[in-house]
């Protein structure tokens, strides 16, 4: 039922993201993602975003298959695959998907 | 005003019962002042009941957390305040139900973007003393962190309070602070990543107080002006900074808090059932 995903998008395509996964989902489940900034110093402004976590089964197999995807959103299948060539989807853990595309979470300097 | 404490036995396992906190302290009595009461210890006596069920993968509260590998989404308030929390956004963003090396469960709040936050506010305001103690293994000291806060920022706003693990980034820490109209705060360092605890912090803004205790000891206190007042009435955050920023990583296994002072027999059995429910030796 749930698989583990992190899902790195480039802040280019956030918003498009953003409403794809919304539109595509149960009622709270899919909003508010990717609003973790990452870029490659750590240091703002964000060049990618984050999400990483459990996801419903049936949201990952659209995640990969872009015709599906294209049906369910009702979005032209090239569209879609363009979009989701631009990130970078994976079963890996954070920490490992930071490492290997050099991307860093955007520090927060926050009064205590 | 005396604390009963009742320990539920019988801790099994049973292939697709539902994973319940469980308790020491019933809040039957109004004397006690609990405001949030939660843990996740798996509760074999509780059986697959819907009804008691206080672990949910989903943000609506009707998929019980059945084992491992699951989303926490909704965290129901043991204390009778109905202090319920739930991570009303994504999926994504729901801390993992884990199993530690000592077979206690666990959320797993992955340090990016999971976090709860309370269903409703929390009225501490007719209070100037609070009690919070925490199980909890911080596994990161790269960045400042919050464990748990009331209201979306203490910094910002009257009333608060909170605990960091760590405060600072890069710091082997942990801080408590309180605040009426002015915020004190007690850290203390030399416990680096990955280090497991016992956390209380104790404040009482009439007399200043904030007090640091890790594993049952005092290390860190702290007389600075707190300023006049209550404590809030605000929704409390877990794992992220009003579910924003400086995002938590580690192990939570139960957190309670009290809404007054607590010492002597009360505070080290509270601190003692904590460090039973994480195995904290």
């Amino acid at each position: 039922m749930w698989v583990y995903r992190t899902m790195i998008v480039p802040a280019a395509v956030v918003d498009q993201c953003r409403a794809l996964a919304e539109a595509i989902s149960p009622p709270g489940a899919g909003s508010s993602m990717w609003e973790v900034g990452l870029s490659a110093t750590g240091q703002a402004p964000a060049t990618h975003y984050v999400s990483a976590g459990l996801i419903g089964a049936d949201f990952a197999d659209l995640l990969d298959n872009p015709e599906a995807l294209a049906e369910v959103a009702a979005v032209p299948v090239e569209q879609i695959t363009a979009l989701l060539s631009a990130c970078d989807v994976s079963a890996d853990p954070v920490a490992e998907a930071l490492q290997r595309t050099g991307l860093r979470l955007v520090a927060h300097d926050e009064p205590i | 005003m005396r604390l009963r404490a009742t320990r539920l036995a019988a801790i099994a396992a049973h292939a697709g019962a539902p994973l319940n906190p469980i308790t020491i302290w019933r809040n039957g009595e109004q004397a006690v002042h609990l405001s949030i009461e939660f843990g996740m210890r798996r509760n074999a006596a509780v059986g697959f009941d819907p009804a008691q069920c206080v672990l949910f993968q989903d943000s609506a509260a009707t998929v019980p957390v059945t084992g491992t590998e699951q989303p926490l989404g909704y965290l129901k308030d043991l204390s009778g305040r109905g202090n319920h929390f739930w991570q009303p956004s994504n999926t994504a963003s729901r801390p993992i139900i884990r199993l530690d090396e000592n077979s206690r469960h666990y959320a797993n709040p992955d340090g990016v973007d999971d976090w709860l936050e309370s269903v409703n506010t929390i009225d501490l305001s007719g209070t100037d003393a609070v009690t919070l103690v925490a199980s909890m293994r911080k596994d990161s000291d790269a960045a400042a962190a919050v464990l748990f806060e009331l209201s979306t920022s203490t910094s910002s706003n009257s009333g608060a309070i909170q605990i960091r693990a760590p405060q600072i980034a890069a710091t082997p820490n942990f801080h408590f602070a309180s605040k009426g109209t002015s915020e004190a705060g007690a850290a203390a360092a030399g416990f680096p990543a990955a280090y497991k605890a016992v956390l209380t912090g104790i404040g009482r803004i009439s007399t200043d107080t904030a007090i640091l205790r890790v594993n049952g000891v005092q290390v860190a206190a702290s007389s600075s002006d707190q300023g006049t007042g209550n404590y809030g009435n605000y929704k409390a955050y877990l794992f992220r900074r009003a579910g924003t920023s400086l995002p938590f990583t580690g192990r939570f296994y139960g957190l309670t808090l009290a809404s007054r002072q607590l010492a002597g027999t009360e505070l080290t059995r509270l601190e003692q059932w904590h460090r039973n429910m994480g195995r904290i030796y």
